[in-house]
């Protein structure tokens, strides 16, 4: 899979995922499409943290051959 | 059973829904609303027992023996109708036939869809009684604006995704949200070439799917073949199933609106300011004295 293909797909599912949790945060069309950048950069931020870490677990535990 | 209503008293939301959770109906018969209770019932259980009939009980034998457990029928669908649930377990429980999966029959499958739409159908229920309970308690210390439930429009919303929302009068987000999830749902099906549109082969997901209402309903007979290998299915049938699980938070979001717009409160609350430097007073003394800030003469 190349890595426009993952981000594309990973996009598809974040951006729906962001929009309807913002608008159950803010029942205010206004405050809801405010906030909906800062929130989509926080969920892409973390999933990128997790994903991160997921793989340093996989280098340090799975592949070491220590 | 005396109804709350009967006896002077205001019913607790909390007891009506686990009533209709037990019984369809049941809150509505506590709550003094017994007609519409008995048609709640009879239109629920009536759905529950005509897909039992046809399956025969069998929308557990689905599940793949590999993912059974007792935690597992937490998941499905049916146990939003927890009588029916209950009852089929009872009458069509049996160990030796739900080790052998096989494939189902056309009215096998209608069968496990109605019962699986009669526990959806159950939730608005319990969804309505709870609020019926509220607006009757807050119906006696003021009056009430009408309009449509917050439980109809919440099922509504589950049927259509942004259909809720634009009955609303939030064409905007209705428009929005709707054209995200049914987008989203579609490229799963696309992807997974339908293959989540069949229960035997992805129990779970085909129940999550199943939450996008009408478009699911309608892709039914077309569900994927069984056996096929489909090199993306992983990543459709999770768009698929996610398109279904976010539409039921945007039933909240629609749910929560009304209740508010019924009830007198505001729909749409300011948020609250956030933790900072303390604000500065209302009539400091930098300006007594001044014209128009009301100091000593």
């Amino acid at each position: 899979m190349s890595p426009l293909w993952l981000l594309l797909a990973f996009l598809a599912a974040a951006v729906p995922i962001v929009a309807v949790t913002t608008c159950l945060a803010y029942p205010d069309d206004g405050q809801a499409w405010a906030h909906f950048p800062r929130r989509l950069l926080g969920f892409v931020g973390s999933c990128l943290v997790l994903g991160a870490l997921i793989w340093l677990l996989q280098v340090l535990f799975v592949d070491a051959s220590w | 059973m005396a109804s709350a209503q009967s006896t002077g008293r205001a019913g607790l939301p909390l007891v009506a829904a686990l009533l209709t959770w037990f019984v369809p109906g049941l809150g509505l018969l506590y709550l003094g609303r017994a007609l519409a209770g008995l048609l709640t019932f009879a239109l629920i259980e009536g759905l529950f027992l005509i897909g039992a009939l046809l399956a025969r009980g069998a929308s557990f034998d689905m599940l793949d023996p590999d993912l059974r457990s007792s935690a597992a029928f937490a998941l499905a669908p049916e146990l939003g109708n927890l009588g029916g649930f209950l009852w089929q377990f009872g009458s069509y429980a049996d160990p030796t036939r739900a080790l052998l999966p096989r494939l189902f029959s056309s009215s096998e499958k209608l069968g496990v869809l109605l019962m699986a739409l009669s526990g959806l159908a159950n939730l608005a229920a319990i969804s309505g009684a709870h609020f019926e309970a509220r607006r009757q308690a807050a119906s006696r210390q003021r009056s009430l604006a009408a309009g449509p439930s917050p439980a109809l429009l919440a099922a509504l919303q589950g049927l259509l995704p942004g259909a809720g929302h634009i009955a609303q009068g939030r064409r905007a987000r209705g428009l929005l949200l709707g054209g995200l999830l049914l987008g989203l749902y579609a490229l799963g099906l696309v992807l997974c070439e339908a293959a989540c549109l069949e229960r035997e082969r992805h129990y779970y997901y085909w129940s999550a799917q199943l939450l996008t209402g009408l478009p699911a309903l309608l892709a039914l007979p077309f569900g994927g073949p069984l056996e096929q290998a489909i090199p993306r299915q992983d990543l459709g049938v999770f768009y698929a199933g996610l398109a279904g699980l976010l539409n039921l938070l945007t039933c909240l979001d629609v749910y929560g609106f009304q209740a508010a717009r019924l009830l007198g409160q505001d729909p749409t609350p300011a948020p609250k300011p956030a933790p900072g430097p303390a604000a500065p007073a209302a009539n400091p003394k930098h300006l007594v004295g001044m014209p128009g800030q009301g100091g000593p003469a």
